[in-house]
């Protein structure tokens, strides 16, 4: 297939032009969370999305009387983006209130929401199955099930984030580097604080569709480390990052689709599949991979 | 039949009394699935009690998060190791129990070049710690994520090893969880004066002549045992509530190491053995078929919500 038709082609272009509108709403604010080094704060979030996933087939279950993907969608997407924001205030209480430290803060949040949801999804297990397995979706991610609707709704989602970003650019900038400064000119250190893990929250929240609530953090990290090692100018890091995170999305969909024809043509008995979430997740790391060694041979030619 | 239908909470525990009286009168007794489960949530929490004391004293817990994740990796290689046919009919339920050395050795083998790549990217080639994490733990899964699909020609097996499930364990699986929280054990004996200068002294620990670098990676090591040993029954990601719920508990009542370790054990250990009488409650009184594994974390979520209140109130 030609690398054109991803992108026309009424099948494919949803799953597509959708990664890859996700994977760049991720490494946009990927690269925000890393200059300010809270990776693992996206990890942790991730995995408080799950229960609220069940949440929202839930909710669904009550309201929704005949088959309506959208609602479902955008359900979940609420349940997930509320109990990930539950988990990051109680990281936030573990931590200032009770004095544990950050990373068993994050590491006890994230396993204890993630296990009240295996709770709750054993239910959902048995009293809709059917609306389990499509929930069950979102932990490896799926994408070939999304539709133009869904290009329209990622698509709207990277644009917030996208003029968030261009309208605070100076103060995220300013608060970043130089936290003091920004405090004793009066800037709003909390209050962009708070919008940014909203934005996080939003960007693993639309990640989950595609990648996966087990490995969407990983589309937080991957394409910005990518793109750190190109430049080091923030502005063309956020750039570089964001087309990186592009870039993967396409990439992921294209191998995954590519590959699991060439298999399954090779041997008609068998069928292969290879799982799109990961492959997207594997090219990020793939390009992650080759900026590294890129930047360790440019280092060798300097120095001699 | 189990003995348990349609016990209560408080019928679960009477009878739980009265089989372990059985057990001990008379010769032929078989354990029911719900011992079966309390016989192995009580072994992962006393391994996951006695790693994640360190592993939260040394402020490491997202190692073992990474560890958790990569071991998927260990698991599938000794799928592929221990069976002819690599593209035969696995699924994961009629597998026989894994060899317990090849697991073992496998998981060694994942954890520590989980580490070592964690290492790498930090140190060599200065990247900051927190991405390098979780670089690593995430391709290094989503590789395994990936394996598991092409194998398996399913994603299940995926989601059974982050899900896990108690209610599938057999007796044969009670010997893993309990050959590593014995060796957990053993270790922490022999170990245990060198584990607690190197967490709390660096300094002592070097003029001692206690080296960072073994316990560091003997502590990886038993994370991944840990690990491998809890995958089947509550999954690779509910095994980080073992490991860190009780702990944090256990450290709002204690200050002393010795009684940490304890009140951890304790803690987890009662926990794992309210959650399975909690599931058999819901089965049998509302009709609810409830995640065990998922019960147990509750609960400790819930001890763990309990003691934070009362250490808050006292100030």
């Amino acid at each position: 297939m030609s690398i054109l038709s991803y992108f026309t082609d009424a099948l494919l272009r949803g799953p597509t032009v959708g990664s890859m509108l996700m994977c760049a709403t991720a490494s946009l604010i990927g690269a925000i969370v890393y200059v300010r080094k809270q990776s693992l704060v996206g990890e942790a979030l991730s995995h408080a999305t799950y229960p609220g996933l069940i949440l929202g087939v839930l909710l669904y279950s009550w309201l929704a009387n005949e088959n309506d993907d959208l609602l479902l969608s955008i359900l979940i997407m609420i349940g997930a983006f509320f109990t990930a924001l539950l988990g990051l205030y109680c990281v936030n209480i573990l931590q200032r209130k009770l004095r544990i430290s950050g990373d068993a803060a994050l590491c006890f949040v994230l396993s204890s929401f993630f296990g009240i949801g295996i709770t709750l999804a054993s239910h959902v297990q048995f009293t809709h199955s059917m609306l389990y397995r499509k929930a069950q979706a979102y932990l490896y991610g799926q994408a070939a099930t999304m539709s133009d609707i869904h290009i329209i709704l990622y698509g709207s989602l990277l644009s917030i984030v996208l003029v968030a970003i261009l309208v605070l650019y100076k103060e995220i900038l300013t608060i970043t580097f130089n936290r003091d400064y920004a405090k004793s000119v009066g800037m709003p250190v909390r209050k962009i604080d708070t919008l940014l893990f909203l934005l996080t929250t939003l960007a693993i929240v639309v990640g989950i569709r595609s990648v996966g609530v087990v490995l969407v953090s990983s589309m937080l990290i991957a394409p910005p480390i990518a793109a750190r090692q190109l430049t080091h100018r923030f502005s063309t890091f956020l750039i570089l990052s964001l087309l990186i995170g592009l870039l993967s999305g396409f990439l992921g969909n294209y191998l995954s689709t590519e590959l699991s024809q060439r298999f399954s043509a090779q041997e008609l008995k068998t069928r292969f599949i290879f799982p799109t979430g990961p492959s997207i997740v594997l090219s990020a790391a793939f390009l992650c991979v080759f900026s590294l060694l890129y930047k360790v041979i440019r280092k060798r030619t300097h120095q001699s | 039949m189990s003995p348990y239908e349609g016990q209560t909470f408080f019928g679960f525990f009477s009878q739980l009394f009265i089989r372990l009286w059985h057990s001990v009168s008379s010769s032929d007794f078989s354990l029911a699935s719900d011992e079966i489960q309390i016989l192995a949530l009580v072994g992962i929490a006393i391994s996951s009690a006695l790693v994640g004391s360190f592993l939260v004293l040394r402020k490491m817990t997202m190692v073992g998060n990474a560890l958790s994740h990569t071991i998927l990796l260990g698991i599938l290689i000794t799928f592929l190791m221990t069976r002819e046919s690599i593209l035969g009919e696995i699924t994961y339920h009629k597998a026989e129990p894994m060899h317990i050395q090849s697991l073992l050795l496998a998981s060694l083998g994942v954890g520590l070049l989980t580490a070592f790549l964690t290492e790498t990217l930090h140190r060599k080639l200065r990247l900051q710690e927190d991405a390098s994490i979780g670089f690593v733990f995430t391709t290094l899964f989503a590789l395994g994520v990936t394996l598991a699909t092409l194998l398996t020609r399913n994603s299940h097996i995926g989601t059974e090893i982050v899900m896990g499930s108690v209610d599938a364990l057999q007796t044969e699986d009670l010997k893993l969880v309990w050959v590593i929280a014995a060796m957990n054990l053993v270790l922490t004996l022999l170990f245990y004066r060198g584990f607690l200068i190197t967490t709390f002294d660096a300094r002592l620990a070097a003029m001692l002549g206690f080296s960072a670098t073994f316990f560091n990676y003997l502590l990886m090591a038993q994370v991944s045992a840990t690990v491998v040993g809890a995958f089947r029954a509550v999954g690779v990601l509910m095994v980080l509530t073992f490991l860190t719920g009780p702990v944090l508990a256990a450290r709002f009542l204690t200050h002393n190491l010795n009684r940490l370790i304890i009140l951890a054990i304790v803690l987890g250990s009662a926990c794992s053995v309210i959650g399975v009488a909690l599931s058999r409650h819901f089965l049998s009184v509302y009709g609810l078929s409830l995640s065990t594994g998922g019960i147990v974390v509750c609960v400790m979520t819930l001890v763990f919500a309990v003691t934070a209140l009362v250490k808050h109130a006292k100030g």
